[in-house]
């Protein structure tokens, strides 16, 4: 294979992975924003029950 | 070796990030050794941004003091975790297809000795179009920004041009209704069988609320409504109130029911010149946040030092995190609400979006707060025929059991009360609601004693414990009945999308079965029983 083959291989392989990793941080910031959701749910409900 | 090829004049950021992994890939791939060191650093960015994030929010919310907060934390780390180590498996097998296509005697060429670049991650970029929403808040509150569309002399003609149109946006979004209309608040609650007449007020709180101040202004303004004769309220009618829930220092949800007036209250935000000056506001503030993203990305290619790109990047992402920080000179901004129009657009779209939605959520309430005053004034009172406190307690804790099991659902604060309570046991579950309702009149609603503290200790726990059963059943009568009414989370969510979907926004994720039920067959025979002089709750 020649540089300029390995090259090309390398950066279809890169962006495989960085596909890869931005779906994962997409995943990531699901996680986030549910968790904020259920923690101001809470918070919301309680205020809204001392009422 | 990284230079800035794309930044001069992104269309958007998401298009600016997108140009910024093409650009490093393409100035990378000289040297397999500089991809790998390139996956190992924007891997570990990603992973540690998203952990401390989460840290972040569950510290700047303080989680651990809510009730199920520690629960659900530890919820979010196990699904991090899991991620992270989908991250580091993606790591390996990429590095491993690099390694078997470079041959063994290939020389790796001299690298930057500053180190690989800091990729500008994905998660940076979410996070930071989280933190507008809260620049906003934080720019209205201090009143920080100067207005749009007073262009300078030196504003282009393109510029002026994009100033003009997202002026047109704001002027049409701050024209557009979200508050209830009185027609609307009457049909919401037509429907209620037992609520005669509806009396719609509107309030105005001449002391708005403050933070840190030990004031109540809802109270203030009421007291002097009430006395001037500017509000009435009688015996016969059902009264709601809208006011601006931020006035009152309510940032919650659209609607709640007041025990002390027996009032039901809505948010109302009818102020066009406050929502126009907070949608101007709401643009300045995506603008200067963009541009601070771009200056991120810049230094990030730049060729400084890898610690002084560090330090740099502290720097930007300190006075991002605080958008009332250094000052934005105010000619420049016609200039950077041209170049982030885009985002400044769907910015201002979510902002319409959230207003919206407020006003879905108070009308889908609408029966569930008049449920509220129909079990503060009407239950098992005169004029009520049906089921007992001791009926519906026992048809409630069944429900919650069938609905949730042993999860109880946000609202319920009484998983102490029935620890001992075997809930499969169905004659237990009765003769247990007998135990309480022969204990504690649940229908007797009354503000916590002014001197609780000076009770003794079984006292204490006999008033917490009635109060805990009054609002267990209390809310959950009033989510089955609104469920019955139509307000199942089926509808509610339909009712969202909708509004997502006029707007091209995302959806919010309600916990819509926890804020809606819809009734079991069993629970509509009982609320069909139950009778407001003669006329059925459910038909």
């Amino acid at each position: 294979m020649d540089k300029k083959d390995e090259k090309n291989k390398i950066e279809d392989i890169y962006d495989e992975y960085i596909d890869k990793l931005r779906e994962l941080q997409k995943e990531q910031s699901k996680v986030i924003n549910d968790f904020i959701n259920q923690v101001e749910q809470k918070k919301l409900e309680k205020i809204r029950r001392e009422l | 070796m990284f230079e800035n090829s794309s930044s001069e004049n992104p269309s958007s950021n998401e298009g600016q990030q997108e140009s910024s992994v093409e650009s490093a890939v393409e100035n990378t791939t000289e040297s397999p050794e500089v991809v790998e060191a390139k996956i190992d650093d924007n891997s570990t960015e990603v992973i540690e941004s998203g952990e401390n994030l989460l840290s972040e929010a569950a510290s700047g919310l303080k989680a651990e003091e809510v009730e199920g907060g520690s629960g659900f934390l530890d919820t979010a780390k196990e699904k991090m975790s899991q991620i992270t180590e989908t991250i580091n498996t993606l790591v390996i097998t990429t590095k491993d297809k690099i390694k078997s296509l470079v041959s063994a005697d290939s020389i790796p060429e001299d690298t930057d000795e500053t180190g690989e670049p800091g990729q500008m991650s994905r998660r940076k970029f979410v996070d930071i179009s989280t933190k507008t929403a809260a620049g906003v808040a934080a720019g209205a509150e201090l009143g920080l920004f100067s207005k749009t569309g007073e262009a300078s002399e030196q504003t282009t003609e393109q510029e002026n041009e994009d100033l003009e149109e997202v002026n047109e946006l704001i002027d049409q979004y701050s024209e557009h209704e979200t508050t209830l209309s009185e027609s609307e608040i009457k049909d919401g609650l037509e429907q209620c069988s037992f609520v005669d007449e509806v009396s719609v007020h509107s309030l105005e709180i001449p002391e708005p609320y403050e933070m840190f101040t030990n004031t109540d202004p809802l109270k203030e303004a009421l007291d002097k409504a009430i006395a001037s004769g500017e509000i009435s309220f009688d015996d016969e009618s059902l009264e709601v109130v809208q006011v601006d829930f931020g006035d009152i220092g309510r940032f919650a949800y659209g609607a709640f029911y007041q025990h002390s007036t027996e009032a039901i209250f809505l948010d109302q935000d009818n102020d066009k010149e406050r929502k126009k000056a907070q949608l101007e506001m709401a643009a300045v503030a995506t603008a200067i946040t963009a541009e601070r993203l771009t200056l991120l990305t810049q230094v990030e290619r730049s060729n400084l030092s890898r610690d002084e790109k560090r330090q740099k990047i502290e720097e930007i992402w300190d006075a991002m995190e605080q958008i009332s920080g250094p000052a934005t000179n105010p000619s420049e901004i016609p200039a950077l609400i041209s170049k982030h129009k885009e985002k400044v657009e769907q910015d201002l779209a979510d902002y319409m979006a959230s207003n919206e939605k407020q006003k879905v959520i108070t009308e889908t309430c609408l029966p569930h707060e008049a449920f509220h005053d129909f079990f503060k004034t009407k239950l098992g009172a005169e004029g009520y025929e049906g089921p007992g406190t001791a009926e519906l307690l026992t048809m409630s804790l069944k429900g919650q059991r069938d609905r949730f099991g042993d999860d109880l659902p946000y609202y319920s604060d009484i998983g102490f009360n029935i620890e001992d309570l075997d809930l499969s046991d169905d004659e237990a579950i009765e003769n247990f609601s007998t135990e309480i309702t022969t204990k504690h009149d649940l229908t007797d609603i009354k503000p916590k004693p002014e001197n609780f503290a000076e009770l003794t200790k079984e006292e204490q726990d006999d008033s917490r414990e009635k109060d805990e059963f009054e609002s267990f059943l209390n809310e959950y009568l009033a989510r089955i009945y609104n469920g019955a009414m139509g307000n199942t989370p089926e509808s509610a969510e339909a009712k969202m999308d909708e509004v997502d979907a006029e707007y091209d926004t995302d959806p919010t994720e309600y916990e819509y079965d926890e804020i809606f039920h819809k009734p079991s067959e069993a629970e509509l025979a009982m609320l069909r029983q139950m009778k407001w002089q003669g006329k059925s709750l459910v038909e």
